[in-house]
């Protein structure tokens, strides 16, 4: 009875500990353009920015398992909608912002019902061609989109202003996929990803959760590519249908730690400060050092640096290695 | 006024047959090491694309004949697959599909960005001169008619290697019943190093064909990658003969689209197939089996 009291009351109090340390965090975050307009709230944005990116990726990944190779068309379709949505019908950023999302997480239901029944490697493939054919409609139809041209849209240079929206998303989704983790449906996710057949005998209603997944993991995507459309003020769809964003995205949540939340958090932070590092110094070699890594964290660390964490921190237990990550 | 029509839609399909059987012999590779080792190799192109360059450079530089340099492609090209196989597939053996998949895409990212180092992102080819041939209204190219004959020609010796030799034979085993192949003494860790370097080796000989017809540059790679999951897909992974026949639907189809739609949605119109493909039948049109 001891023993468990005391349990509960250092639960607790790490509880409140973490509490105090992320509104410390989120405070500092707060005042960050108060105290510098440059470099560092650039480089504060993109590692929001990917933050994000990652754990959309990871929602459907990581947590149900199925790969998607199309995640970078979510960001595209967003950045054309929220564009679209402020050249044409003259809404504000913020406004076309949640549109583009709402749109981008339409998209992921439509394709989601049937692409989703298709498993494993089969996945793979149709949502890499989603994302292709998404590319080349945004290319070839001219009278939407102005085509290869791109797409120009009304010069709003305030970097603040993108920073705190960007931040604001970034909380919601890391808030949103918390919580998602820690409830029944993190639940049945997590029985899909394990084997999706005993989840449905179990009564799990796999298509709705599934479908479910893929359309909230589109839905920021579509958010941040709005923003980032609306800050560069200029967009065509090499830029933002960009493989790279799909592969900086994969990257750092296998790095962090795919089918946690802190796992990609952990990866986006730490990734895109080294490649950062590597834009800076080596331009040239950096896309080569992204599929290093991604190698090599396939091959030496599949459960990425939270996984080592863990098994550091308690080296006691014996931390089976899980020997499927990823589901076929 | 339709004799034209006529002459014209029969050259549409003789090119789209001509370069279906190129495509097919190239999906080969990726089917071959997915039918044995359970592996969606996405480095496929990037194999194809070193094949390519390693072409053009014996060409350039010792001014060796295209249509002889498989001599030389196809052994390093093989000897490059056994070495990624060593550290990034072989590890992961066993694993299921996924890491492996991933892994290999990490490879290709590598290779193409070793390519754009070693040999900068400027597109490159090799002029051969090429005789057309005419007949009727209807003219093939001579470098894509030898193209051609050499897929058909290295598909068929396959065939033969798998069903006539004992490491053939050895190879088909594996990929039906992996314990059993193993009960009766085949390594089953050397069927899978030689099964890559095989599907690699396809992929360089890809190469050279590829580099009689195409632009040669870093990223190239990519589009074929895609190019043999559509086949591999239509044919059902693992098997050979569905290759063939879904190399010719995707050369016909290709160049009917490029010919009456325009070379712009072309792209748009294979992707939408695969997917559709992919949902009516996800195991392939013609079935499976090595």
């Amino acid at each position: 009875m001891n023993v468990k009291l005391g349990k509960e009351e250092k639960t607790e109090r790490t509880m409140t500990t973490t509490i105090l340390l992320l509104i410390l965090v989120i405070a500092g975050l707060l005042t960050v353009p108060f105290i510098t307009v440059g470099y560092v709230v650039f480089l504060l944005n993109a590692i929001f920015l990917y933050v994000i990116l990652a754990l959309s990726w990871n929602l459907i990944s990581g947590f149900c398992g199925y790969l998607s190779f199309g995640h970078h068309a979510f960001f595209g379709i967003g950045a054309y909608a929220g564009a679209l949505a402020i050249v044409r019908l003259g809404l504000s950023p913020y406004l076309s912002a949640i549109l583009a999302g709402v749109i981008a997480m339409l998209a992921a239901i439509a394709v989601g019902f049937p692409i989703l029944r298709l498993r494993g490697a089969y996945f793979v493939i149709a949502t890499l061609c989603l994302a292709g054919a998404a590319q080349t409609l945004m290319a070839n139809w001219k009278g939407l989109t102005g085509g290869s041209e791109g797409l120009s849209l009304p010069p709003a240079y305030n970097l603040p202003q993108y920073y705190y929206s960007v931040l604001v998303t970034m909380l919601v989704a890391i808030f949103v996929m918390y919580k998602i983790k820690n409830s029944s449906i993190g639940l049945a996710l997590h029985a899909i990803h394990e084997d999706e057949d005993a989840a449905e005998a179990c009564g799990v209603d796999t298509t709705k959760w599934k479908v479910f997944a893929f359309a909230v993991s589109a839905f920021f995507p579509g958010v941040v590519g709005s923003l980032y459309a609306w800050y560069m003020t200029y967009i065509d769809p090499p830029s933002v249908f960009n493989i790279n964003i799909l592969l900086n995205q994969m990257t750092m949540a296998l790095f962090g730690g795919v089918g946690t939340v802190t796992g990609p958090i952990v990866g986006a932070i730490i990734f895109s400060l080294i490649s950062e590092f590597l834009w800076a110094n080596y331009p040239t070699v950096y896309q080569l050092i992204v599929g290093l890594i991604i190698v090599l964290v396939v091959v030496f660390m599949p459960e990425g640096l939270v996984g080592i964490f863990k098994r550091i921190r308690t080296p006691g237990e014996k931390v089976v290695r899980k020997k499927k990550i990823f589901k076929f | 006024m339709w004799e034209l029509a006529l002459v014209d839609v029969l050259q549409v399909v003789i090119s789209g047959l001509l370069i279906g059987g190129v495509y097919a012999a190239i999906a080969i590779g990726l089917n071959i090491i997915f039918g044995v080792m359970g592996v969606i190799n996405m480095a496929h192109g990037e194999f194809l694309m070193i094949g390519s360059y390693i072409t053009y450079w014996v060409f350039i530089l010792y001014g060796m004949n295209p249509y002889l340099s498989p001599i030389v492609v196809v052994p390093i090209v093989a000897v490059v697959g056994l070495v990624i196989y060593l550290t990034c597939v072989g590890p992961l053996m066993g694993k299921g599909h996924l890491p492996s998949l991933l892994s290999t895409f990490g490879v290709s990212i590598v290779l193409i960005n070793i390519a754009r180092i070693l040999w900068t992102s400027e597109f490159r080819g090799i002029l051969v001169r090429s005789i057309p041939f005419s007949c009727g209204g209807i003219t093939i190219p001579s470098t894509t008619l030898f193209a051609f004959i050499a897929a058909i020609a290295m598909t068929g010796a396959l065939r033969i290697f798998l069903d006539k030799t004992m490491i053939g034979k050895a190879i088909r085993a594996t990929a039906q019943e992996m314990e059993g192949a193993m009960l009766v003494g085949i390594n089953s860790n050397k069927i899978y190093a030689l099964t890559f370097m095989l599907g690699c080796a396809v992929a360089g000989f890809g190469g050279v064909l590829i580099s009689l017809l195409y632009p040669i540059y870093p990223e190239m790679g990519g589009s074929y990658t895609m190019i043999s999951f559509l086949i591999v897909i239509m044919g059902g992974l693992g098997s050979l003969s569905g290759a063939l026949v879904g190399g010719f639907i995707l050369g016909l189809i290709q160049s009917f689209s490029s010919h009456f739609i325009g070379v712009a949605w072309e792209s748009f119109i294979a992707f939408v197939f695969i997917i559709i493909i992919l949902l009516l039948r996800p195991k392939g049109i013609i079935g499976r089996g090595l």
